[in-house]
């Protein structure tokens, strides 16, 4: 076996023990909760035989958050591994362009004209029309050019304006009732989401998918720079469309659903990456598969340890992510010094 | 063999003239050797050469077809480029690295081939970094770098190979022995333009010159012809030492004038 094989079968077997592990826990998350819905049921309701409630309870509550920390898991890890691979940079995450930012912005805008309280897909609509808003001002803002330094701050001065309208909804929330009710929803979580929210956020998450899985060659040729890369027949242009559009569009729409979850987009690709052998390309899937276990973990364990005031999603994400970021900086810095 | 052929090259970068009419033909079974000063203009018309710098004025083809109507793929098949600047932004294999420079040659959906070994194997051992191949490429040294660079260039078997400074940093064995590839590459049918800085090197193995000076073609054509007193005086602004050995001349840079 040659030396370049053995990352190649490492990468193999990595994809295929990540995906066995993913689909342990698609069982797990819809075994677990506190109604006490367990195995038995889970078997009577695949032969049909279950109780009405205890296939509510599968069916239309735990299959739909199942589905829904699936998708957006493997989009913050696909859409980090793409981000950074395309800035050729460890640190960069999917929220770094403002989508995430945006797209929250939009579901905040909903909380405060009272309009999430009319129908129940107020919310993920109007956390789309903020990303979709978003994705256009980085279009204008960074226009035709492959800069990358011009793509990071055109998407630090969208993520600021966002951050700064989004306080603003909260510093002039009309009770203290509605701040709390902004607040929660931006922490981040799977909680009562319904088949409404994956139909709605599916479709463009899985375009989006498809998308950051066709930039592969792109961030596979960047490893060696923009002029190496353009020499080999890369179009850059195409590359940085493909990442940008492709996690505007999924991450959008994942932020859309579920609110900001951080940490994934950033940890899981930076975990994986040696066991790819460091290359980009590799490390979508990978990262993808790892994304949606890391992410249906995270809200396991929202779920177990949930008593009383329930831990939001996005809060143990950033708890356990925080510390590994610190860690993650001081490494380079030993590194580099 | 192919050609890739400037006509009337102008290039302006911003508001700056960078390059001015440049006349230029690369065929193949040749070795150029691009010199002059900094800022010349050198790695801009490299970089014009190999498709990825528009030009203001004039065009340049590949064998007698415009060099912008030919997909960028099938441009990249055909033309190779080495950039200055080596830069590797992950800790990928050696073997991994060389493999990218076979990306013009596979579509999307087909993996590695007995082709694009044999083509990496054969460009590692050129370069004599065989036994590079299972390191991690940023961990490598100057020199190891730049020749598994190369190796990179070379992986996929172009027709023409523009390679910018492939030498600088290199000790003089692995000089000698990348020129000498260089030279063999090039008797074996390729066109090959090299950017160097070393007047010496230039002379004893390229078959033909291209002085440039502030965008300008100044002098081109044998070694001998181009790299004499005066030119060293106007151009590169030094007074050299000169000798021959082998019919071919050598220069020691000696005083700035």
């Amino acid at each position: 076996m040659t030396a370049a094989a053995q990352p190649r079968v490492r990468a193999w077997r990595l994809n295929l023990g990540l995906s066995l592990l993913l689909a342990l826990l698609l069982v797990a998350s819809l075994l677990v909760g506190p109604s006490g819905v367990g195995l038995t049921e889970f078997l009577e309701a695949l032969t049909s035989s279950a109780t009405e409630e205890a296939s509510i309870i599968l069916l239309e509550i735990r299959l739909p958050r199942t589905l829904l920390g699936l998708l957006v898991g493997a989009t913050l890890g696909l859409a980090g591994a793409a981000m950074q691979g395309y800035l050729r940079n460890p640190l960069a995450e999917p929220g770094l362009i403002g989508i995430s930012s945006s797209a929250a912005l939009g579901a905040v805008i909903m909380f405060y004209f009272g309009i999430a309280s009319m129908f129940a897909l107020a919310l993920p609509l109007g956390g789309m029309a903020g990303a979709a808003v978003a994705a256009v001002l980085l279009r204008l803002l960074a226009g035709r050019t492959t800069n990358s330094l011009t793509l990071i701050l055109a998407g630090i001065a969208i993520t600021s304006f966002a951050g700064a309208l989004t306080s603003l909804a909260l510093n002039l929330a009309p009770s203290p009732f509605a701040a709390l009710e902004i607040v929660f929803w931006i922490l981040g979580s799977l909680e009562d989401r319904s088949f409404d929210h994956v139909w709605l956020a599916g479709p463009f998450i899985l375009v989006g998918w498809v998308m950051l899985a066709g930039s592969s060659r792109g961030l596979d040729a960047l490893t060696l720079g923009e002029d190496a890369a353009a020499s080999m027949g890369i179009n850059l242009v195409r590359t940085q469309r493909l990442v940008v559009y492709g996690t505007a569009l999924s991450v959008g729409a994942a932020t859309a659903v579920t609110g900001v979850i951080g940490f994934v987009g950033l940890v899981v690709p930076h975990l994986l990456r040696p066991l790819v052998g460091h290359r980009p390309g590799a490390l979508l899937g990978a990262s993808a598969l790892g994304g949606a276990v890391l992410t249906l973990t995270a809200d396991l364990v929202v779920r177990l340890t949930g008593t009383g005031a329930t831990l939001k999603l996005g809060v143990l994400t950033a708890l356990v992510g925080a510390p590994f970021f610190l860690w993650l900086v001081l490494r380079t810095r030993r590194l580099e010094g | 063999m192919s050609q890739l052929t400037a006509k009337g090259v102008s290039v302006r970068l911003g508001k700056r003239p960078v390059l001015q009419d440049i006349d230029l033909d690369l065929a193949g079974g040749t070795l150029v050797g691009l010199i002059g000063p900094n800022g010349a203009g050198k790695t801009t018309l490299l970089r014009t050469m190999a498709g990825l710098q528009p030009t203001t004025e004039g065009a340049l083809s590949l064998d007698g077809r415009p060099l912008t109507q030919i997909d960028p793929r099938r441009r990249a098949q055909q033309i190779g480029y080495l950039p200055q600047e080596g830069r590797i932004s992950w800790r990928v294999s050696v073997e991994d690295l060389v493999f990218t420079g076979r990306l013009p040659h596979r579509s999307y959906f087909t993996g590695q081939n007995s082709t694009d070994s044999e083509a990496v194997a054969a460009a590692l051992a050129a370069v004599g970094a065989d036994e590079l191949r299972p390191r991690i490429a940023t961990d490598l040294s100057g020199g190891e770098k730049a020749r598994v660079l190369l190796a990179r260039a070379l992986a996929g078997e172009p027709a023409i190979l523009l390679a910018d400074e492939p030498v600088a940093g290199l000790d003089p064995y692995h000089r000698l022995e990348v020129m000498e590839h260089f030279a063999s590459l090039a008797a074996g049918g390729r066109a090959i333009m090299v950017v160097l800085h070393d007047l010496t090197l230039a002379a004893r193995f390229c078959d033909q010159l291209v002085l440039l000076d502030e965008g300008t073609v100044a002098a081109s054509g044998k070694p001998e012809d181009v790299l004499d007193d005066e030119r060293l005086e106007s151009v590169y602004r030094i007074r050299a030492i000169r000798g021959s050995e082998d019919g071919r001349p050598f220069f020691v840079p000696w005083e700035r004038l």
